[in-house]
This record gives C-alpha cells, structure tokens and sequence, in this order.
C-alpha cells in the first residue's frame, strides 16, 4: 500500500539547537503508528513541522505522494491532514456545537452539516453537552471535543498528541476505543504521539521510537520493551 | 438526526439566515419588538422638528463607525485603532467628487468615496495580514495610520491643495461639500433634515440586517474562530489571513459610509475627524455597548454621542472624563459591555437559554 505520509531526511533546528537530524520514515494508507521518545526528542516539533507550523531546515516531507513541506498550515489542513494539539485547542468561549460546526463547515456541505455534528457528538459522547461553553467541560472531555473536531472533518491522516494527557484510566480507555473505531471502520490513517504506556499497549499499533531527532527503533510494542537500549533511552544506563 | 434541526421550508430557511448564535435575539417576540421600534423610528420625523430630527440623524451616523470597530474588534479579534481613519478619508473623497461635480452625480461620488476606502482597506489589510503583523502593533500601525492622515492634512492650507473647485483647507478642513441628492432636476431628493434621517434609517436598518446574517453564516463563524484562535482555525483548513482582510475590507465599508454621510450632513470635513480623540470614541462606544453584539454597539454609540453633545453644550472637557470612567468601569464591572449585560439580565430573568433552541440555531439556521 502506498505511503500516507513519507519523511525524507527532514531537518529542522532552533537557533543552534537541532531538534530534527535527518528524520526518514513512511507510514502506509490506513495505518496506524504510534511515536514514542523521551521529552524533547523531538515529537511534538515533527507533529509542527508536518502541518506545517514549523518550516524545516532540510529534507521533504509527502502526503500522498505530493509535498507538502514548506506549505501554509491551512493549505496542508486542506489537504486532508487533522491535528489535535498537546494542549487542548478548542474554542472555548464558544458551545460544543458551535466549535463543532467551525470544524465541519468546509467539508460538510449545509444539508448533511447536522448529520454530520451529531454523528461525531455520539462517537464523542458529548451529545448532552451540545449548548455547553467548551471551555467549561472537564479536561478529559475537552480533549474529546478536541478529537471529534479533528475526526468530524473526515481527514485522510489524523494527527494525536498526547490524546491522553490527563484522562481518567476510564476516559482513556474510552479514547482507545475511539481511535480504534476511526482507524479500522473508516480507514483513517493515524500517527499518535503518546507517554501512556497502557494506552499504547491498547492500541496495539507499531511503533516509531523517536531519539535525538532521528528514527531509533521500529517495531511492536514488545519488541520496544524487550530491547534494551530504549530502556537505555528512558531511563538512563545503570553503570 | 431529529426533524425540527432542518428548515422546514423555503420561508423558515430565509428567515433563518437572520437569527443565529451570533446575534442577540432570535425569537418571534424580538423581531415583533424590533420591527415596532423600527416603524416608531421611521414615524418619528412626522412628529418632531426639523431640527431635532437632523440632529437625531446626525448622531445616527456615527453607529456605521462603530459598528465597523464592531466587527474587527468583538467579532474577528482585530483591534483596529484607526478606523476613523476610513471614516476621515471618505469623507474627503466624497467631499473632492461632490464639489467638483453636478449634484445628481452626489451619490455615485458616496459609492465611489465608499469603494475607494474599501480598496485602500484591502491595500493596508494585505500589508498587515499577509505581512504577519502581530495584534498589539495592528493597533499600533492602525493608529498610526489615522494620525498620519490627520496630520497629512492639516498641512493642506495653501492653494497648491485645492483639487478642481475643492480646497482641503488644511487644520480648518473642507467647506461646502453638498449634500447627498437622488435624481436630477425637479423630481430630485435632496437628503436634509428628515429626507436625511429616513436615508440614515434605512440605511442603518439595510447595515443591521445585512450584518445579522454575515455574522450567522458560515463566514460569521470563521470571523469568530478567528477572534477565538487564529491557530486551531487554520489547522482546520481555513486561511486566516483571508477572513481577517475581508472582514478589515467590510469593515473599511462601513467606517467609508459613515465618513460619507458625516461630510453630506454637515457639509464640512476635518482633519480632526482622524485626530487621537475622535479615533478613541469608537472604542469607547463598542467596549462600553458590549464588543460582540452589534445592537449593543448601535445602542450605547447613539446614547453616548448624545450625551458627549449634551455635555458639550455645556462643558466639553467633563464629556471626555466621564467617557474614561465609563471605560474603566466597563473593563473593571461590565467586561462584556454595559448593554449586554443588562440585555443578558433581562433574558435570563426571562428564561435559562435551552440546548434545543441552541440546536435550532445552530443546525437549523441556514
């Protein structure tokens, strides 16, 4: 199956700090991938650099076979590529409703526009909280809305950083369930960028382990936690 | 999907396009209320004087100024300083074209003087938007740019600045800009006193509606994604530079309108209508009226302007104090601006907002 996305030696640096050193990596249509790495790593500015907050330095990155580095982030956004951000970026002055229908209106047309928002208020379990203020929601469910508003605009890759971060183990078990169900019923290609060790272990998805700007490690999660120079990586080598 | 979320027909659908999330009333009671208090307010010149009713139209101008700084500032998160800027400009323009001139070509100078503003709006909204000019310096270039103007012409005193008939005056500004006129010959309208207040109403009236349903379609949510975040909204695909510059545009429109109609009724334009005071009040009118509703803002813009004239009268220099009291109090107790407040009071007196007429509004709207 083709690539989703594919990363060509992509570089990106900080002043004269370099977060990225050559990273190269695909991800085939309707995969999923989970990103692991220790804290600054580099992650959260690869998830940047890909749609498009961030310019790289180097390197191409391409969705669908067409390049998209060095693109506008509404333009990338256009393209098909959904993002929830590490820290919650809703609306939130705004009702659960009303950020739902921003994140819908360019893609649902106005006929199938309600259709559409409460579909996703059920997958998101929100749908008693339509004319609530976003921002007055628990944080788990913020986190919610905000993957809803990702998912509701039918892109062809989702983007998740740290998607748990903050949930009760039963909302994020419930967030599990969620991203399965986009990945596998509606083909959705997903690259989630996690800490939660259970929560990835639930996934089940393979693993990209990111260290010092570059791909370490591929493979499942057990072989990630069977090699011993990811522990390394985590948790320092004992002397 | 439930049934009562889609218009039901053609009637409800177009009805609908005024009502929405974005605007303050929606329900059957507040468009009866609203349409009684427009036909008072057209009756009105039927029983009143010639001179208050042109002085009523003449405080009416200012609302197109507001509401300008209405839709940058509360709407779209824009703090736009210099407005007046537009406002000052068109007047000038218009005032250039009319004196130059027939008087039945009065409105076609009002729509260029309009359009004009509109393009040079687009010329500096690209430098600011495109350029990725942070909010805190758009408001310092805004006011920057109304200054300018202000002091460009105060310096147009000498006859090197007359253009055709039309003298800029420099410091004392422009005389003898006609009024705006209808037609030619014996059926023309020349709009004075009350001719100029139903033109200002009608006007204001066809601003209002027209903005209700901006602010309630598709755009009207990206103007207020954008105030909300700027970021989140061009993740989902939209170009915020884009919504930000053809809302300044619009904006522009409507500041240009009430630039226009300003130098029709007073015959006369001045630099210090671009001038720091004169580019404080719209500010002033919105942030104290309630920044993200457009009635608020025709409200407290009309009720201050009448009291800065009433204050004039008498002693002009209490009129700007009590104005900045009336900013500090709106920032420091009424952060949602004094008629919204009350407005939010007397609905909630009446009955808690409810998911279900939420859901009308936002799924049944279009």
């Amino acid at each position: 199956m083709a690539d989703i996305v594919s990363v060509t030696d992509v570089r990106k640096s900080f002043g004269g700090l370099e977060v990225l050193r050559g990273l190269t990596f695909g991800i085939p249509d309707g995969e999923m991938r989970v990103l692991l790495g220790p804290n600054g790593c580099g992650k959260s500015t690869f998830l940047k650099t890909l749609i498009g907050l961030h310019r790289p330095n180097g390197g191409e990155i391409r969705l669908a076979g067409e390049r998209i580095d060095g693109l506008h982030p509404h333009e990338i956004a256009r393209r098909g590529v959904s993002t929830k951000l590490q820290v919650p970026s809703i609306f939130r002055e705004l009702t659960v409703g009303q950020n739902l229908r921003i994140a819908v209106q360019r893609t649902a047309g106005a006929s199938a526009r309600a259709a559409v928002i409460e579909e996703t208020l059920d997958l998101i379990g929100l749908t008693n909280s339509f004319a609530q203020k976003a921002g007055s929601l628990s944080h788990g469910h913020q986190q919610w809305l905000e993957i809803g508003m990702a998912i509701a605009s039918r892109p062809r890759l989702l983007l998740l950083d740290e998607p748990t971060a903050g949930m009760t183990p039963d909302e994020t078990q419930q967030t599990v369930r969620l991203v399965l169900r986009v990945n596998r019923e509606r083909g959705m290609s997903v690259v989630i960028v996690e800490h939660d060790m259970r929560f990835v272990a639930e996934l089940d998805a393979p693993i990209l382990v990111l260290h010092d700007g570059t791909i370490f490690f591929q493979g499942s999660l057990k072989e990630v936690r069977s090699n011993p120079s990811i522990r390394d990586i985590y948790f320092g080598s004992r002397a | 999907m439930t049934t009562d979320m889609a218009p039901k027909t053609k009637l409800h659908a177009i009805l609908g396009a005024f009502n929405g999330p974005q605007t303050a009333g929606s329900s059957p009671t507040y468009w009866i209320g609203f349409f009684a208090a427009v036909a008072l307010i057209f009756l009105y010149p039927l029983f009143a004087e010639d001179y208050a009713v042109s002085n009523n139209g003449f405080l009416l101008v200012w609302i197109f100024l507001g509401l300008s700084v209405c839709i940058l500032w509360g709407y779209t998160g824009i703090f736009s300083f210099g407005q007046t800027a537009f406002f000052g400009l068109a007047g000038y323009a218009y005032g250039i074209m009319s004196i130059n001139m027939a008087p039945e070509y009065s409105m076609l100078a009002a729509v260029t003087a309009i359009l004009i503003m509109m393009l040079l709006s687009a010329l500096i909204g690209y430098i600011i938007f495109y350029g990725g000019v942070s909010s805190l310096y758009i408001a310092i270039f805004t006011l920057m740019l109304t200054l300018l103007a202000e002091t460009l012409l105060n310096r147009t005193s000498g006859p090197q600045f007359i253009i055709g008939r039309a003298s800029l005056g420099g410091s004392n500004g422009m005389v003898g800009i006609p009024p705006l006129q209808l037609g030619a010959g014996e059926g023309s309208v020349t709009f004075v006193d009350k001719t100029f207040f139903w033109l200002i109403a009608s006007l204001l009236l066809g601003v209002f509606l027209g903005l209700r349903v901006l602010l309630n379609s598709s755009w009207g949510y990206l103007m207020v994604a954008t105030r909300e975040d700027p970021q989140r909204t061009q993740l989902f695909g939209y170009d915020v530079r884009l919504i930000q510059l053809v809302t300044y545009v619009i904006a522009a429109g409507l500041a240009g309108l009430g630039g226009v109609l300003f130098a029709s009724w007073n015959n006369f334009i001045a630099p210090s209508s671009m001038g720091m005071t004169a580019a404080t009040l719209p500010i002033i009118w919105v942030a104290a009226g309630g920044r993200s509703n457009i009635l608020s803002v025709i409200i407290a813009t009309f009720a201050l302007q009448w009291i800065n004239q009433q204050l004039a009268y008498s002693s002009g220099q209490y009129s700007l104090l009590l104005f900045a009291v009336l900013l500090l109090t709106t920032v420091m107790i009424f952060p949602e601006g004094v008629v919204t407040t009350l407005v939010n009071w007397i609905i909630h007196c009446r009955r808690a907002a409810s998911a279900s007429a939420e859901r009308k509004l936002l799924l049944g709207g279009e």
